[in-house]
């Protein structure tokens, strides 16, 4: 079910780390193209990028070199408020650490996002979250605040952050890396409905469960992509 | 992002955070200290000039008289310019008793003189006729005990001053004698006073058991106490040993009356009441002192609160980033939570340094509010403590929300400085 359209173009992405009059390039000459309803899994060994490219993938982090549109826009030299707004319209996150406000109750860290979204309306923000927060199976969480929920609760309540503004590309950093094998699987199913429904998701994982789930694989290694399938 | 998200939310997310507890608490603290402190020294500034204003022994100069003279100099005093009277400095010294004694009060009232071109603005009733005797002018809130000097009165007990206009009352007295090497009771003396009128101690910062009667009485009265002596190797004072008081039209008079009555040869001239200036400044720089060290620990609360929340919340200010919030948006939901945290725990600290005033005027220093003095609360007091919290606030979130965003967003989202 792939798009004729990519949502994501990369070309020739350099990334380098200089520490310590030491160089390091985690990422050379990159090229890859992701579309939307599609899984994909980027795996490889700690420490060689992963986590880099997806920062860069979700304009968090800067790139030496190279080309990067989102929807045919080049992201390049973006000020902060465009690169603002491509996040908040496109790019749902989802972290290893859950990342939850503790003051805010379940539903309420779900509408974080939405709270800068002059397209939700106010009235509308509750019953929204509410709404992401069934689709992630927490209908009867949603008054709890996250030290009442367990880690795979917490990650789900993450995901339905992520997915607060409707965004087309979700991004995931380790997103089972803190979870037991049950919660992993609820959560690479929910990632995979997600693709399913018409969402680029983008996992980065350990885990080579993932690559049940996933309609593409890439290896990370010396700083290039390779696809597995 | 909209006025009213901010109110809701974030009201919310405040009374939540129990990091804020400490701070609040402390910053109430600090509230309260620095607006007592100045609402002190306001006040001791109006205790001062009410005090001056209203208390005719300001404008009393005490001088010896004059032995060779047989009047003791009273006239060559009272020809001076600007000196409205002059009587025996013994007068007003002293507390007798009266019928006035019940189970409730001791009776205890003293007799005051009521110095010529005074006018009584108070006054209900008659004034004093030039040959008046053995009448009295009495306080309206009347409370016959010595208990006054210590700032003591039970409501419940006052007189009401105007019921008793026409009426008599007793006072006895006894002479007194030199015998044995000391003081001693002699002849008892009883002597009734009609009241004519009432007045207002507060007018004049008297205190409630204070009454004034015709010179002749206090006169008679003074020299009546005072202890004769027959013994000629013995030197005992004797009423007519006592010196002047000489009472001016005006305060600002009081030098040049001083510069005169020295002029004139009296001795020992001195002020009869003057405001221990050493004592009054080292009460206001203490309040300075306290004021300033407020300031300090309002300075220093609202900076490390600001900045541990900065550090506690650095990985929360990343995840609003990654979801697409602004340096802008960043700033203003910080500047907003931060003022709003600030101005409640401020109006809170406002409301109960209201309330701690309000107290202490209507317990412990309630008494004080029956010799016309009343605790102020200034509005000015609780504007400058206002507007240092919000500056302060205001610029230290300013500075250490800029310095946070100047990290990269993943650089917050992983609490690396």
């Amino acid at each position: 079910m792939e798009n004729t359209d990519a949502i994501i173009k990369l070309e020739n992405i350099q990334k380098t780390y200089h520490k310590k009059e030491k160089e390091l390039n985690v990422l050379k000459n990159l090229n890859v193209e992701f579309y939307s309803g599609q899984l994909y899994a980027i795996m490889g060994h700690s420490g060689n990028g992963k986590s880099t490219l997806i920062h860069i993938l979700g304009l968090i982090d800067q790139f030496d070199d190279g080309e990067y549109h989102i929807y045919s826009q080049n992201v390049k030299n973006l000020n902060d408020k465009e690169s603002s707004y491509i996040r908040m319209k496109n790019i749902g996150f989802v972290f290893q650490e859950f990342n939850l406000v503790p003051t805010l109750k379940a539903y309420e860290n779900v509408m974080v996002p939405m709270l800068i979204n002059d397209e939700i309306k106010p009235k509308e923000r509750k019953i929204k979250a509410i709404e992401l927060l069934s689709i992630v199976g927490l209908k009867d969480r949603i008054n709890h605040f996250p030290k009442e929920l367990s880690g795979g609760e917490q990650q789900r309540v993450a995901l339905a952050r992520a997915l607060a503004n409707n965004p087309n590309i979700i991004l995931a950093d380790e997103p089972t890396g803190n979870l037991d094998e049950k919660s992993e699987k609820d959560i690479f199913l929910l990632l995979k409905e997600l693709a399913q429904n018409g969402k680029c998701v983008i996992v980065v994982s350990h885990s080579s469960e993932i690559k049940k789930y996933a309609d593409k694989v890439y290896i990370l290694d010396n700083g290039k992509l390779e696809g597995e399938n | 992002m909209k006025t009213k998200f901010y109110l809701k939310n974030l009201s919310v997310k405040i009374l939540r955070d129990r990091n804020n507890i400490f701070f609040i608490l402390l910053l109430v603290i600090s509230t309260i200290m620095l607006i007592g402190s100045m609402t002190f020294k306001n006040n001791i500034d109006y205790y001062i000039e009410e005090n001056i204003n209203k208390n005719i022994e300001f404008r009393t100069i005490q001088v010896s008289n004059k032995k060779d003279k047989s009047d003791f100099g009273k006239n060559e005093l009272l020809n001076i310019e600007h000196v409205q009277d002059v009587y025996n400095s013994l007068y007003g010294t002293f507390s007798i008793d009266s019928d006035f004694a019940s189970e409730k009060l001791n009776g205890k009232i003293t007799p005051m003189y009521l110095p010529k071109s005074t006018t009584i603005h108070s006054l209900v009733g008659s004034k004093f006729e030039e040959n008046d005797k053995e009448v009295a002018i009495i306080p309206k809130n009347f409370y016959p005990d010595s208990s006054v000097y210590n700032f003591k009165i039970d409501e419940k007990n006052i007189i009401d001053g105007e019921s008793l206009i026409g009426k008599k009352f007793t006072v006895t007295y006894y002479t007194k004698k030199f015998e044995n090497m000391r003081v001693i009771d002699d002849k008892k003396i009883t002597k009734t006073f009609t009241i004519i009128g009432v007045y207002d101690n507060k007018e004049m910062m008297n205190f409630n058991n204070e009454i004034f009667i015709p010179e002749k009485d206090l006169n008679e009265i003074s020299r009546a106490r005072t202890p004769q002596n027959d013994n000629p190797d013995i030197i005992i004072s004797q009423f007519d040993d006592y010196g002047f008081n000489v009472v001016v039209d005006n305060l600002q008079n009081i030098e040049n009356v001083t510069e005169t009555i020295y002029k004139h040869n009296f001795l020992n001239v001195d002020s009869k009441t003057e405001i221990d200036k050493t004592t009054v400044d080292q009460i206001k720089f203490s309040c300075y002192i306290i004021s300033t060290i407020s300031i300090i620990v309002i300075i220093l609360i609202i900076f490390l609160y600001i900045k541990k929340k900065a550090i506690n919340e650095s990985t929360f200010i990343g995840i609003y980033r990654a979801s697409g919030y602004t340096k802008k948006d960043i700033k203003t939901l910080y500047i907003f939570e931060i003022l709003i945290t600030c101005i409640c725990t401020y109006i809170l600290g406002a409301i109960l340094s209201i309330i701690m005033c309000f107290i202490l005027k209507n317990t412990i220093l309630r008494a004080i509010t029956y010799v016309g003095y009343d605790i102020k609360i200034y509005l000015i007091d609780f504007v400058i403590s206002f507007i240092i919290i919000v500056l302060v606030s205001l610029i230290s979130s300013i500075y250490i929300i800029n310095k946070k965003l100047k990290c990269s967003i993943i650089d917050l989202i992983e609490s690396r400085e």
